[in-house]
């Protein structure tokens, strides 16, 4: 059994009170800057003492508050990678994966380094200081290093980790894995389970795609980055044909059936932007048609955001805008899936 | 005028012991102020930095005032005064060097096994060593400098 029950206060303000039994798998740590994010990652490899709590890693005590267990950080058993890959600058990378290998006998030693090397594709900058070699060859040689120690759990402190490094990570560790991101497409991509902090409290986990399509309110909405948030009003209710209508004021939209509220509730619609459509304003009005004014473009990697009057941003790829760019009226369609109400 | 070879012989061998003793517990005392919080740091601190500032020869006179009060003149009350006159130099310049070691360095090395001993002697000294080296040196040469005025003091043969 793996968790952490964590209580830590920082004066002036900030408290940390968080409970995360951790399952084999990945597990994403998402906020804002000052969540607690860190704090989590460093109370559980023993940097930070805890106010209060437990720390379990395969049913042993790492932190124990009320029987004042506190074991150093060196016989946790969990990998840390921390911000900025921490390789030592005065050792060759090689040198920084022999480091944790002392404890094996001679051979054993040679072995592991040899296969670490092998298998991180490290061979060519081994004997190389950190500072010779590129910014992926040193996170790849910082992941290696604390792979090489065998631990029970890691831990990444480090932002600049991308899908195929977790791909690697994962081949060559199957225990539990905490990772602190603030990058959503990475959550979805590689992580099991989403953790979403504000202010030390977690506010939402589960399934990465599961706490994207259905945030559990408007902060947290706010806090995974949808910026079409609108307040309705229920105009009607059919739950035989799975349907309502939302009364937004200047516009009023079909959604599916809300369960668990009644005509004349004021609810929280969240919608993604990828999920709307835009078309010219000369086609016919259809239901869920909302006419607009653009207000501005923005581009992005793989896409456009087009930002429109009340509020309304939607993403349509960069074929689509080419198409589309000269329209001198816009209608934005919401279709009634994509409507989520919080 | 040629300097007579024995007191040669004796400045550099209480520059060289105090010198040595103040590396050893100057080293230790300035880790302990770069990454220990303590009950009396900033006080250690700050005395440790008051100390560069106190004019040697009076430091050499209250010193040897004291000694020899309590037992006569001997080569260990200089190497006593060298100490107290090289440490302050070691603390300072070795406490910055510690301090301004990236803490995540000594944090990935505790994290992958290493004990406060071997994270001391394989990362955070390596990595801090021009600084104590160049201050270990000063050091040395300051003690030298004033083992003449403890003599002169002193008015007599140690």
């Amino acid at each position: 059994m793996t968790h952490a029950r964590i209580v830590k206060r920082i004066p002036p303000r900030f408290s940390l009170d968080i409970k995360i039994p951790l399952a084999a798998g990945v597990t994403a740590l998402y906020g804002p800057a000052g969540a607690g994010k860190t704090l989590i990652l460093e109370t559980i490899a023993g940097f930070v003492r805890p106010d209060s709590g437990r720390i379990l890693l395969d049913d042993v005590i790492l932190f124990d508050g009320q029987s004042r267990v506190n074991a150093p950080p060196r016989r946790r058993n969990c990998g840390y990678i921390a911000q900025h890959d921490a390789l030592f600058p005065h050792m060759t990378l090689r040198q920084n994966l022999v480091f944790p290998a002392k404890r094996f006998p001679r051979l054993e030693r040679h072995r592991r380094v040899a296969e670490t090397i092998e298998r991180f594709h490290l061979a060519d900058s081994a004997a190389l200081c950190p500072h010779e070699v590129g910014p992926a060859e040193r996170l790849r040689c910082a992941v290696a290093r604390a792979l090489i120690a065998v631990p029970k759990l890691l831990l990444i402190d480090e932002r600049a980790f991308d899908v195929p490094l977790f791909q690697q990570v994962r081949a060559a560790f199957t225990g539990p894995i905490l990772f602190v991101t603030g990058d959503l497409d990475l959550c979805c991509a590689a992580a099991d389970e989403v953790i979403v902090l504000a202010a030390g409290r977690i506010v939402q986990r589960g399934v990465p795609r599961a706490v994207l399509d259905r945030p559990a309110s408007v902060e947290i909405a706010r806090l995974l980055g949808i910026p079409n948030l609108f307040q309705a009003t229920i105009a009607a209710l059919d739950p035989a044909r799975d349907s309502s209508r939302l009364d937004f004021g200047p516009f009023a939209l079909a959604g599916p059936y809300i369960p668990g509220h009644f005509r004349g509730d004021r609810v929280w619609v969240a919608v993604h932007p990828q999920d709307l459509r835009v078309h010219s304003g000369d086609l016919e009005s259809q239901p869920n048609f909302v006419s607009s004014q653009l207000a501005g473009v923005s581009h992005r990697a793989c896409s456009v955001r087009l930002e429109f009057s009340g509020g309304i941003s939607a993403d349509v790829s960069r074929e689509e805008f080419a198409r589309q760019k000269d329209n001198k009226q816009w209608q934005v369609e919401f279709p009634p899936a994509a409507l989520r109400v919080l | 005028m040629p300097v007579p070879r024995y007191l040669l012989w004796l400045a550099l061998r209480v520059a060289g012991l105090s010198t040595g003793i103040s590396v050893l517990v100057g080293l230790w005392l300035a880790w302990t102020l770069a990454n220990r919080e303590f009950a009396g740091k900033r006080a250690l601190g700050a005395l440790s930095t008051a100390a560069l500032a106190l004019p040697s020869p009076l430091l050499c006179y209250y010193l040897l005032g004291v000694y020899a009060r309590i037992w006569p003149l001997t080569e260990i009350n200089l190497v006593a005064a060298g100490v107290l006159s090289a440490m302050p130099l070691l603390i300072r310049a070795a406490r910055t060097a510690f301090a301004s070691l990236d803490p995540n360095l000594a944090r990935a090395a505790r994290s992958l096994g290493a004990s406060g001993w071997r994270v001391f002697l394989r990362i955070e000294l390596p990595l801090a060593l021009r600084p104590i080296l160049a201050a270990t040196a000063l050091a040395f040469a300051r003690v030298l400098a004033e083992f003449a005025a403890a003599f002169w003091i002193a008015g007599q043969r140690p």
